[in-house]
């Protein structure tokens, strides 16, 4: 089945007030199938949001493509034309951002902005705008879809603004969506109900959802592949059971290891039934990644987690590693694996 | 609605203050009418004395303000001086000269710079936006005393424009096309000064305005949902930027009254502005206080105008007041 | 380590109560606490866990003193607070300081982590000038943060750092009491480890007493003595974490956890299961 999302070696910097550039994105190669979700997994400084608005061709004014490609149904994104590019996006390929509250107008109604949608992707009149609008709203709100509708952002509560964002992402039925961790400001309860709502809506719409998130327990049992994001580039790649099960690459083992739940788990495999948890897991310190991300801004021969990393060896300051298939659809960009291959 | 009535009361309240204080500064100021009057040789200081006792300027400050209260609730403006007329007609003549020019104003610089300002906004730091940026920068440092006298200089140069006043001498003998034409003609000159001095406020204010909404999330957004360009510079990105630009507009409504004294005098409109200014010079104290309350009139209308919209184009505001 | 025979605080029926007028309607009052009651050691932490709306937030004011509630006493280090003046307050607030969930909010981004971090003690007016900025620079060590980032402004810092510069500057005045409401709930997983890791550090090295507030029971349980469970303005359920955790009994509390990764993982795969 051709790959509805293939990017191929997308880099992209930020130009400086200065005109220095700086690195975002170093060489992301990714593909997603028809109806899959996707998982990236990417802390601050990772690239995630970035590759978002590129996938979109909507970077910031001093976002620079400085090359690769995004062919999305056939077509290269980044080559369109604004016009192409307008009817695509809300149509076919549409988007969450971060932070709920500032993603909606603060004036207008939001059977206003859901419409507005429609009616910038078909010609309805202004009567069937109205009926469609309220059915795209119940997609998510259920039979609470006309109050919502009258009502302002403002008036909504942080989940009911993020079902909004959503409904006005599927309104017009996509292929694709991305998502910019959608549940970041929302508490567990809500961020449950919304994971929720995205496995509901790709199950009753087929549609495939690239899922960014720097969590990976959301992750967990909604996505089908995940593929993680570190300093511009894709370390690793996989099935998510894997990948959460057994991560290969240093820093997605890490990463995973920090999660005060693994330490939990660790403890519990330890200790003894009688045993005093608290005491116990107070001995064990969360085993963290030590440091933090690094400057992009300064060009490095190896590896860019070098530095961090619990398992680097000579070769990891000169060299930087390849995607290194390990299992079946997983691989790893780390050079532990490359000399036994 | 309560918050309508409570800003009414408030204006009202205002209102009451400022004819105080005028009634006060105007009693107070030394020199009545009368004075000049006496001056004069050709007429007695009976006949001065006389007309002093009927203005009653020599009864005590409170009476004098009550009886005017008393009379400006009946209608009644008092009487002018200087004009030998009862204030209220010719104030209101005055008054709808100086709004004929500063509505036309007004309503021309809005239309103009409303628009010349999304645009420059849209263009934000190109070539369009620097040029417009450049014209407003340059019409904002010149005074509106220059502005006018050089349209001025401009009309008696060419010949193409009447040099001052409200209408021609033959103007009641005219047709009434003509007459149209013939007040139109005059009236280019000072709304063209009243526009040029307006307008540069109005643009910047809408450029920056537009200019911050540009990079708000919600328009990132809405640009991520396909919504054309078009759409997301005048329903989305205005209508953000709306708060700022109607305290402007009620700042223009304000002003209606007041600002265009220089211009009306320079080019000799019989607007309320020349009026106040030889009132206040000859102490003419009744028209002085009708003047200035009439002014203020229109300076707490415009707020409250400004408040109201605010209030109807965004909801937040409806909602904070509501809980109040 | 032995323990303290009074707790460090102790909230007794604690209620706060928020009346709300609407034109035309009658007024409406909102309870935010009711009949909160609540110890905390020396030296321990205790994790308050409870969905968005039961009043976590209300009760961390209420114990700073930042808010007067409706009723109920707080006792700190025996003393009462809620009836005190301010003045008397004052002596005691420094004692009690808090970290917030955001701190790119709750940090001036345009002041220098020195400027930040000598705030403090500038109000407290007790050092020279020389005396404050080796605080600071000590201050700075103790987050481990460089030294040579005192001039930074803060816009500058990444999230986790920008954290620990919140943490330094609430211990400037030397806290007995540290409230971090949701302190890390806004920071990548990996950076939450960081500063978590931080945090004991910290207990141990300067004896403090910690209120946490979160709604992540994994940090909670890692990070807690004990637990608290507010729902609805009420305290429904305390006790060490693997005992509430493990064996709720309140059904308020089953709903906090459900949903929520699990607590007894499969120990072939100790990192994660299905939910």
């Amino acid at each position: 089945m051709a790959p509805l999302l293939q990017v191929e070696n997308l880099r992209v910097a930020y130009a400086s007030a200065r005109g220095a550039l700086l690195p975002a994105l170093a060489g992301v190669n990714l593909a997603l199938s028809p109806g899959e979700i996707l998982g990236v997994l990417g802390e601050s400084g990772s690239g995630k949001s970035t590759l978002a608005a590129a996938l979109l061709n909507l970077l910031p004014p001093n976002g620079v493509i400085q090359s690769g490609s995004v062919v999305f149904e056939n077509k290269n994104l980044l080559r369109a034309s604004p016009r192409e590019l307008q009817s695509i996006r809300g149509a076919r390929l549409s988007s969450i951002f971060q932070e709920p509250s500032l993603a909606l107008h603060p004036t207008l109604r939001v059977s206003q902005q859901v419409s507005d949608i429609l009616a910038a992707h078909s010609s309805l009149t202004r009567a069937a705008l109205r009926e469609k609008t309220v059915d795209v709203l119940a997609s998510t709100f259920g039979s609470e879809a006309p109050r919502i509708a009258r009502s302002y952002p403002h008036e909504l509560s942080g989940g009911q603004r993020q079902r909004v964002l959503i409904a006005q992402a599927i309104a017009c039925q996509p292929a694709l969506l991305i998502a910019d961790e959608p549940t970041a400001s929302l508490d567990p309860a809500t961020q449950r109900e919304i994971l929720q709502l995205f496995r509901q809506i790709r199950d009753q719409l087929g549609l495939a959802i690239l899922f960014i998130t720097h969590n990976p327990l959301l992750l967990n049992a909604f996505a089908d592949r995940i593929l993680v994001l570190y300093a511009g580039r894709v370390i690793e790649i996989g099935p998510t059971e894997q990948i959460l099960a057994s991560p290969q690459h240093p820093y997605t083992a890490a990463l995973l290891h920090s999660l005060p739940l693994s330490l939990i788990a660790a403890a519990n495999a330890q200790t003894s039934r009688a045993g005093n948890i608290s005491s116990a897991e107070r001995a064990l310190r969360l085993p963290v990644i030590p440091g933090e991300p690094p400057d992009l801004s300064l060009a490095v021969p190896g590896c860019r987690f070098e530095p961090r990393c619990s398992d680097k060896m000579s070769i990891c300051t000169t060299a930087e590693p390849e995607l290194i298939s390990i299992g079946q659809s997983h691989s790893a960009s780390c050079f532990k694996y490359s000399a036994t291959r | 609605m309560r918050y309508l009535l409570r800003r009414g009361l408030h204006a009202l309240v205002l209102l009451f203050g400022v004819s105080i204080l005028t009634f006060l500064f105007s009693a107070l100021t030394p020199g009545t009418y009368f004075d000049e009057m006496r001056l004069n040789p050709q007429i007695s200081p009976e006949t001065v004395a006389a007309l002093k006792a009927q203005s009653q300027l020599d009864r005590p400050l409170p009476v004098r303000y009550l009886h005017w209260l008393n009379a400006l609730v009946h209608g009644n403006l008092g009487f002018s001086f200087a004009y030998n007329e009862p204030v209220a007609p010719l104030l209101w003549t005055r008054a709808c000269n100086t709004l004929l020019l500063t509505l036309s104003a007004t309503l021309l610089a809005w239309l103009i710079g409303l628009p010349l300002g999304i645009w420059s906004a849209s263009h934000l730091h190109r070539p369009p936006d620097r040029l417009v940026s450049a014209g407003t920068a340059t019409l904002l440092v010149i005074p509106d005393l220059v502005l006018a006298l050089g349209l001025l200089i401009l009309a008696v140069r060419t010949g193409w424009f009447p040099t001052g006043g409200l209408t021609s001498t033959n103007y009641d003998t005219l047709p009434s096309l003509q007459k149209l034409r013939d007040l139109a003609s005059h009236m280019v000159l000072p709304v063209l000064a009243l526009t040029l001095s307006a307008l540069p406020t109005i643009v910047r204010h809408v450029r920056a305005a537009i200019a911050d909404e540009l990079h708000s999330p919600f328009l990132r957004a809405a640009a991520a949902h396909g919504i054309p360009p078009r759409k997301l510079l005048y329903n989305y990105a205005l209508r953000a930027a709306a708060n700022p630009l109607i305290g402007l507009l009620g700042f223009s409504v304000g002003t209606l009254l007041s600002g265009s004294l220089l211009v009306e005098v320079i080019m000799t409109w019989p607007g309320l502005g020349p009026l106040l200014l030889e009132s206040i010079l000859a102490r003419d104290f009744f028209v002085v206080i009708a003047g200035v309350l009439f002014s203020m009139l229109f300076l707490v209308a415009g707020n409250l105008l400004a408040d109201l919209l605010l209030c109807l184009a965004d909801p937040r505001i409806r909602n904070a007041e509501h809980s109040q | 380590m032995t323990a303290t025979s009074q707790p460090l605080l102790r909230v007794a029926n604690l209620t706060k109560r928020y009346s709300v007028r609407k034109p035309f309607a009658a007024r409406l009052e909102f309870i935010a606490l009711q009949n909160v009651c609540l110890e905390i050691r020396a030296r321990t932490t205790l994790a308050l866990v409870g969905s968005s709306g039961s009043g976590k937030s209300t009760l961390a004011l209420c114990i700073a003193a930042l808010e007067r509630p409706t009723s109920g006493s707080v006792f700190f280090n025996e003393q009462e607070l809620t009836t005190l003046p301010e003045n008397q307050l004052r002596q005691i607030r420094p004692q009690i300081q808090l970290v917030f969930q955001d701190p790119a909010r709750s940090l001036n981004p345009r002041w220098s982590a020195l400027d930040l971090l000598a705030e403090p003690l500038l109000i407290q007016n007790r050092l020279t000038a020389a005396e404050r900025e080796k605080k600071v620079l000590q201050l700075l060590d103790l987050v481990a943060l460089p030294r040579n980032s005192a001039n930074k402004p803060a816009h500058q810092f990444s999230g986790g750092q920008k954290q620990r510069l919140a943490i330094a500057r609430a211990l400037a005045l030397q806290p007995q009491l540290l409230i971090l409401d949701e302190a890390l709930s806004a920071l990548d997983c990996s950076i939450q480890a960081q500063i978590a890791n931080l945090l004991l550090d910290l207990q141990s090295q300067l004896s403090l007493t910690y209120l946490f507030i979160t709604h992540d029971l994994a940090m909670a349980a890692y990070l807690a003595d004990q637990v608290a469970v507010m729902h609805r303005g009420q305290l429904i359920e305390s006790g060490a974490p693997q005992q509430v955790f493990r064996d709720p009994q309140h059904e308020a509390t089953r709903a906090l956890l459900t949903g929520a990764p699990p607590f007894a993982p499969n120990p072939q795969t100790p990192a994660l299961v299905n939910a």
